[in-house]
């Protein structure tokens, strides 16, 4: 099925496009065609079904990524259609090592780097802001085309692992918050990480960090004391990044007060506000199937191929697409949420890579109907970014070896 | 242990319904979004899409007199009648894809109903997922195409002519003529630049409607609007008087004379409006605070980004404009001058609030629902009190007994006018004269102003526009 859509969607991009670049097209047609091999072989692998499907999910939204990267830049003479799909084949080539490093390693290691990201992400964030250069305004950068967000993406949730994964305990405010030993420790990295993000304007890594711990921290809190007051945290978190970043504030005042914003005298507010009128007014008249390939305009949605995907499907390809796309981010998600290993650090690190996905894809998603503000984050595998599909690359390798290897023992178990 | 299985699956359970409950609520609340009105004004690229896909639909007048309507896909069929189609040809506007800036004609303002495009996909979702028509659907312009001809060949003579007539009580538009006109019948007498676009100044912007379009120096005619937000702050100052001599003439050190060097001895309120004296309304002007005026500009909409509701689209009207606000700008802009440019409709608007007891009505230049005609929009604002305005009227009415509008004084024919005239020098040495002139009577209350730029430099207001306006009052009144 998978296998087939794929098909649909190199043969759509190829009626779709005219005047499309012959090196473009060939990277767009090899980039597709290595979904479609992909998917084919993982029916010759041994792993349980539910990985399987996780597995062929992931390379049908690859396989949507190289259709829309190939449809934002099938007309421009630029080379980064070509760069996606080195990307793709670097993700895949340093993917493999560390899932067989993985599944060696076991609990120990993932241990080890839990314990490490803890003590380092606070250090990485401070360091990308005393050593790095701006990139419009916002401390972001790590190496060159590396950014520290994609740093963070991977690191996150080892250190919630190693935090969580902990034994509770009891603290000094025990008696008052009810808040077990380990929470309170994660509680005190998730502030110092959203403040030392907002230092930086790195407002997408202090969205990732309270939202995840904002939704951890309610499904795991102890007590619903302890369930609200972490949602309370994490909400303020979301809502004082806002208020500190007056780009980050106008963004979320478009998404509460639209109509307020539309024609208004503020130019930020007013191009803001365009773009989701802009969408509106696509869907009253292209009908439900969109305005056609690359028609999105850049001087309304600039970032159209890493912050505005959705809205550039929705606009080009019409409600359906997005709406299939909103079912396959829930397939998605269920998915790596169905399986649970029953190792607590394993068990623990699955859940938070599940949500780190979770949350940039529904974030993204949201985001570009303008119900949260776009702040950075990005869609897995579809949004163009070296350093960010490589940390969503690695988190899915770590967590099919951890899952695999789970599954692997239950099976010998089963068969003892 | 069964129990920690379940409950850990009960987790993930809800993890996985919060993030379905979110997409599901944000998909629901972007859609809801889309079918609220403020969606509705579509942009300059919607409307060349719209162009290409749907046939425009009819364009009638307030009596159903059709003016145009689409025959094809960018094709329109015009009226037969030369007069009706020039009249119309700049108001209607040219087609959307010549044009960057289809708002501020008919076209582009009625776009939304005339394209089909009011309708959401939620409220017709058949027609959105299985297109079938794509005809447009009819407007009814609040315009009467007898006035329209009647202005048309009262002013065709003139190379550069700008009218508009407006019912006071409504904010109707029932006239609108800017000349020079073109063939809209005619596909070569539209020619457009290299990207395929009009030239909007081309022949004295035959393309546009300069009404809406273009704003000119009013010159004497904004002295009422003035001394209104003056009258408004200060009720008092009615009262003043003014010694209209050489030496009087010196404010802050600029030196403004009278219309051709003229002095006009002691003036009150009433006699300094009639013989336009440039040293009264600047003489009670300094009488009031900068921020009470700024404030009073402000509450008229001069020197604001003020957008206008029900589709109708205008460039802004300025005082001050860019330039500073200090007293010498201030002294010249009182009369008309420096960086004060009024577009004919504001102006026309202005007055009409006057005469609407300081009730400026929102305009309407068509309705989607021919039952709507001649009820006007009901919103309406207070930028005079009643007070004010009925000493405005009184003033005005004596300007054209016994003042610089008596040209066109139609009391011989049982009807009382108020009028005001007005001549402002442009950089390029030509003039814009004015003549402003309201109906005051109840079965046709109308406002009526006819501005002509680019006239010699020895014509005025009283004997270039006022006998245009005199023709223009003899055919609404022997209608």
């Amino acid at each position: 099925m998978e296998s087939f859509c794929i098909l649909l969607l190199i043969l759509h991009g190829i009626c779709s496009a005219k005047g499309m670049i012959l090196k473009q097209a060939i990277v767009f047609i090899i980039g597709e065609l290595c979904c479609f091999t992909g998917t084919f072989l993982i029916k010759k692998t041994s792993l349980d079904a539910v990985l399987q499907l996780l597995m062929r999910l992931t390379f049908f939204i690859q396989a949507i990524g190289f259709w829309f990267q190939f449809q934002c830049n099938f007309q421009q003479d630029n080379n980064q259609m070509i760069e996606f799909f080195f990307d793709f084949l670097i993700n895949l080539a340093v993917s493999v090592p560390v899932y067989f490093l993985f599944s060696i390693g076991k609990e120990k290691l993932i241990f080890w780097i839990g314990k490490l990201s803890t003590f380092l992400l606070p250090f990485l964030l401070l360091y990308t802001r005393l050593f790095s250069h701006p990139v419009s305004g916002s401390y972001i950068q790590f190496f060159h085309g590396f950014l520290t967000f994609g740093l963070v993406l991977f690191l996150w949730p080892f250190a919630s692992m190693f935090l969580l994964g902990q034994k509770p305990g009891t603290n000094l405010y025990h008696r008052f918050y009810a808040l077990p030993k380990n929470q309170f420790f994660y509680l005190l990295e998730t502030i110092l990480l959203i403040l030392l993000a907002c230092i930086n304007n790195d407002f997408g890594t202090a969205m990732l960090i309270g939202a995840t711990a904002a939704i951890l921290l309610f499904i795991y809190g102890r007590d619903w004391i302890c369930k609200i007051s972490f949602l309370l945290f994490g909400i303020l978190g979301i809502i004082g990044a806002c208020f500190i970043s007056q780009k980050l504030f106008f963004r979320f005042f478009v998404c509460i007060h639209l109509k307020e914003c539309v024609g208004t005298e503020n130019n930020y507010l007013a191009q803001q506000s365009e773009a989701l009128l802009y969408l509106m007014q696509n869907i009253n008249v292209s009908g439900p199937f969109g305005a056609g390939f690359g028609k999105l305009p850049r001087s309304i949605f600039p970032n159209l191929d890493t912050d505005y995907v959705v809205s550039a499907m929705l606009y080009e390809q019409g409600i359906w697409m997005i709406l299939c796309i909103a079912c396959l981010i829930l397939l998605f998600i269920i998915t790596m949420l169905k399986i649970e290993p029953k190792q607590k650090l394993q068990n623990r690190l699955a859940f938070m890579i599940a949500f780190v996905f979770a949350v940039n894809m529904v974030w993204i998603y949201l985001g570009n109907l303008s119900i949260l503000p776009i702040c950075g984050l990005s869609f897995p595998f579809i949004s163009h970014g070296s350093s960010t599909n490589l940390a969503f690359s690695l988190l899915l390798t770590v967590f099919l070896s951890i899952t695999n290897d789970v599954h692997t023992m239950n099976k010998h178990k089963i068969i003892d | 242990m069964k129990q920690i299985t379940q409950r850990k699956n009960r987790n993930r359970i809800i993890a996985s319904l919060l993030f379905t409950l979110f997409l599901i609520t944000g998909i629901i609340l972007f859609l809801s979004r889309t079918k609220e009105d403020f969606g509705r004004q579509p942009t300059t690229s919607v409307l060349y899409k719209l162009s290409d896909i749907y046939t425009a639909g009819s364009i009638f007048d307030r009596n159903h007199t059709l003016i145009a309507k689409g025959l094809s896909i960018g094709q329109m069929q015009w009226n037969e009648d030369n007069t009706i189609r020039q009249s119309f040809s700049n108001i209607i506007g040219a087609p959307i894809k010549k044009t960057s800036a289809s708002c501020y004609s008919v076209l582009g303002m009625a776009a939304p109903t005339l394209y089909g495009y009011h309708k959401t996909c939620l409220d017709d979702w058949k027609q959105w997922i299985f297109p079938q028509s794509k005809n447009g659907e009819p407007i009814y312009l609040t315009i009467d195409v007898d006035i329209q001809s009647a202005i048309y060949h009262s002013t065709k003579q003139f190379d550069n002519a700008v009218v508009t007539v407006s019912n006071y009580q409504t904010g109707e538009i029932l006239g609108m003529v800017s000349l020079p006109t073109f063939d809209p019948t005619d596909p070569d007498s539209i020619v457009v630049d290299k990207n395929g676009f009009i030239d909007t100044t081309y022949h004295h912007s035959c393309y546009i409607n300069k009404n809406l379009q273009t704003s000119f120096l009013p010159g004497s005619t904004i002295k009422p609007i003035l001394l209104g937000i003056a009258l408004d702050i200060n009720p008092d100052l009615v009262n003043m008087t003014y010694n209209c001599k050489k030496t009087t003439h010196n404010f802050h050190g600029i030196s403004v004379g009278c219309y051709d060097g003229e002095y006009h001895g002691k003036v009150d309120f009433e006699s300094a409006l009639c013989c336009s004296c440039n040293g009264y309304p600047i003489q009670l002007l300094s009488q009031i605070e900068e921020s009470d005026f700024e404030q009073g500009l402000l509450q008229l909409g001069l020197d604001s980004n003020e957008t206008y509701p029900n589709r109708f689209a205008a460039v802004g009207s300025t005082f001050y404009g860019n330039g500073e606000h200090d007293i010498a700008n201030r002294t010249l802009a009182t009369i008309g001058q420096a960086n004060c440019r009024m577009t004919v409709w504001y102006l026309t608007s202005l007055y009409a609030a006057i005469f609407n007891d300081g009730i400026w009505k929102n305009p309407t230049i068509f309705y989607n629902d021919p039952n709507q005609l001649g009820k006007g929009n009901p919103e309406e604002t207070l930028i005079y009190t009643k007070n004010t305005a009925s000493i405005l009227k009184k003033a005005l009415i004596a300007v054209t007994k016994k003042g610089t509008a008596a040209v066109y004084d139609m009391s011989s024919l049982g009807f009382t006018i108020a009028g005001k005239t007005g001549t402002a020098d442009t950089a390029s040495g030509k003039r814009t004269v004015w003549a402003v002139a309201g109906i005051i009577d109840n079965q046709k209350p109308y406002v009526i102003t006819v501005c002509l730029p680019d006239q010699r430099e020895d014509a005025s207001g009283s004997t270039v526009a006022g006998p245009v306006m005199r023709e223009i009052l003899l055919k609404l009144l022997q209608k």
